[in-house]
């Protein structure tokens, strides 16, 4: 268990850059993610699935946060590996299915989950947060539903540099995971895990209180971010591709 | 060199290290040598290093260039959890440690990871936690006491497995001064049963209290002096490198003593021998 924090929560978040992506609105990425989402569960042509995933890499590229985004992937290989094992081995032995169906159907839908979190840096990484915030308030989503959204999403680095720390504590004090036996590692990962969940919780607390004392409170929204012609040309493009799987 | 009677414990060589390819130097060549039965303070500014520095006493880090070496072993090719035996560090806050509900089980947990028999680990436990003072506390949950009893919890856990080196990050924050005198004292204790203590530190008049046997000065990942603690008591401009403050016995004594005391103690000592003789006619 390496916590390469570093490239990891780079990955995650906004990078600052010039780029035609990062002037799009941020509703135009947001319809983007969900045409592409909407392709993906809707063909299992691996041909169709290519093009959904060239698209995705093309804007990536376009956003210049191609390589981030990917190797945010590798970090997540071994996440989509137990899935698609899970899932290959629930459809051979829950539901009786013949291994090459299982194996089928446990690619698709590995396939599908990792171009669908390929697909979500489009937004988070081109985007500010708080537009990304100003946005979901402008589909008329309650502060009360976007606050949480926001905050857990600030959050994702806190929560990994204080599992890390925990980490460090425990190894230091002897815990090992240097060995095969998946039962022993299991039962190393309590001592990681407990305290790594009561820092978050205690974390929480204290956020809690702190906007509670700040009387965070619905306010209206000022400036809505502009719609440009990159944007209507680029969504246009994107439901031009997504219509592809469609026909025929 | 020093005291051969002294054990080489840790030996770093030329150490450099950066978290990532793309970030900058945190240590620069660092030449480090430290011995059994010797208290090295390691002092600086926030965020020259000091913490990097000790994570490479365990193998949690390991270096970019050069070696750390841990009782002639090469950190690079042994486990952290290895090295654990011989070196422990009580980080600089309790709570990400803190896993069982108990503080015992809390003591404890180091010695059942290494599969010692219950009733070799009943002793062990319960004489660190007197030796600590908290034997009250033993069966309190870690996370409802208050921060100086925790870090004495976080202290007894590692010390119940008696590393020849000990190592603490900014222990004394957040404590009062009674709780700092407590640890001065286990601190000196430990020092004679012979185990290296490196205490990273910039509370300079917790220093001047504890006198360590040498301090190490770090600015910008560089060691910019290694020494008597007089020596850097006694010299501002090297202090004020480090964006240090000059404690307050020896800002007092500078100018009005010859002698270079430390403590409130030996301050008034020195005061007393110099008014003895300038009083008598
Ligand atoms: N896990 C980490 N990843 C990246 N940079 C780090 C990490 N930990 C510390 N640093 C950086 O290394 C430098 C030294 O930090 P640290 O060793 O914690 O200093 P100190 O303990 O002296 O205050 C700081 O600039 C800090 O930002
Ligand atoms: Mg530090």
């Amino acid at each position: 268990m390496v916590l390469r924090r570093s490239s990891v929560t780079t990955a995650l978040f906004y990078r600052p850059r010039e780029t035609v992506l990062h002037k799009l609105n941020p509703l135009t990425k947001l319809a983007m993610i969900l045409i592409i989402t909407a392709v993906l569960f809707n063909t299992d042509n691996p041909i169709k699935l290519a093009i959904t995933l060239t698209t995705v890499l093309i804007l990536l590229h376009l956003g210049k946060v191609l390589r981030s985004s990917l190797v945010l992937m590798t970090t997540l290989l071994p996440m989509f590996a137990l899935l698609f094992t899970v899932c290959a081995l629930s459809w051979m032995y829950v539901a009786d299915k013949p291994p090459t169906t299982a194996i089928t159907i446990a690619t698709l839908i590995t396939t599908r989950l990792v171009i669908l979190t390929l697909s979500l840096p489009i937004l988070y990484s081109t985007t500010r947060l708080s537009d990304i915030a100003r946005s979901l308030l402008l589909l008329k989503i309650p502060l009360s539903a976007v606050l949480p959204i926001i905050l857990a999403y600030r959050f994702i680095p806190v929560l990994l540099r204080d599992l890390a720390t925990v980490y460090e504590s425990q190894i230091s004090r002897g815990l090992s995971f240097r060995t095969k036996n998946p039962v022993k590692i299991i039962k190393n990962l309590v001592p990681v895990a407990i305290p790594a969940v009561i820092v978050a919780t205690l974390r929480a607390i204290d956020l809690a209180e702190v906007l509670a004392l700040r009387g965070v409170a619905l306010k209206k929204v000022r400036s809505r971010p502009s719609i440009t012609h990159y944007d209507v040309l680029l969504l246009a493009v994107v439901i031009a591709i997504a219509t592809i799987p469609f026909t025929t | 060199m020093r005291n051969s009677s002294k054990e080489l414990v840790i030996e770093v060589r030329d150490l450099w290290f950066r978290y990532s390819r793309e970030s900058p130097w945190v240590l620069r060549g660092i030449d480090l040598e430290l011995y059994s039965g010797e208290i090295v303070a390691i002092v600086g500014r926030n965020g020259c290093g000091k913490t990097t520095l000790i994570k490479h006493f365990n193998g949690l880090l390991k270096p970019c260039r050069g070696i750390v070496k841990v009782l002639g072993m090469d950190t690079r090719y042994v486990s952290t959890s290895e090295l654990s035996k011989y070196v422990g560090i009580v980080f600089q806050n309790p709570i990400y440690q803190f896993s069982c509900s108990t503080v015992f089980d809390e003591v404890a947990f180091a010695l059942r990871l290494r599969n010692l028999p219950s009733d070799v680990v009943e002793k062990l436990v319960n004489s660190v936690l007197s030796e600590l003072g908290i034997v009250h506390l033993a069966n309190r949950c870690p996370y409802d006491l208050s921060l100086g009893e925790q870090r004495r919890v976080s202290i007894a856990s590692v010390l119940v497995y008696r590393p020849k080196v000990l190592v603490l990050d900014e222990p004394t924050t957040g404590l009062d001064y009674r709780s700092k005198l407590f640890l001065l004292n286990v601190i000196r204790r430990e020092r004679e049963r012979g185990c290296c203590i490196v205490l990273v530190t910039h509370d300079m008049e917790f220093l001047c209290e504890l006198k360590p046997d040498r301090v190490v000065l770090m600015d910008d990942g560089k060691v910019i002096y290694v020494g008597d603690p007089r020596e850097v008591m006694y010299s501002p401009e090297l202090l004020s490198r480090c964006n240090l403050v000059q404690p307050q016995v020896p800002a007092l004594s500078r100018g009005l003593l010859s002698a270079r005391p430390l403590s409130a103690k030996e301050f008034l000592s020195e005061f007393m021998k110099m008014r003895d003789v300038s009083g008598t006619p």
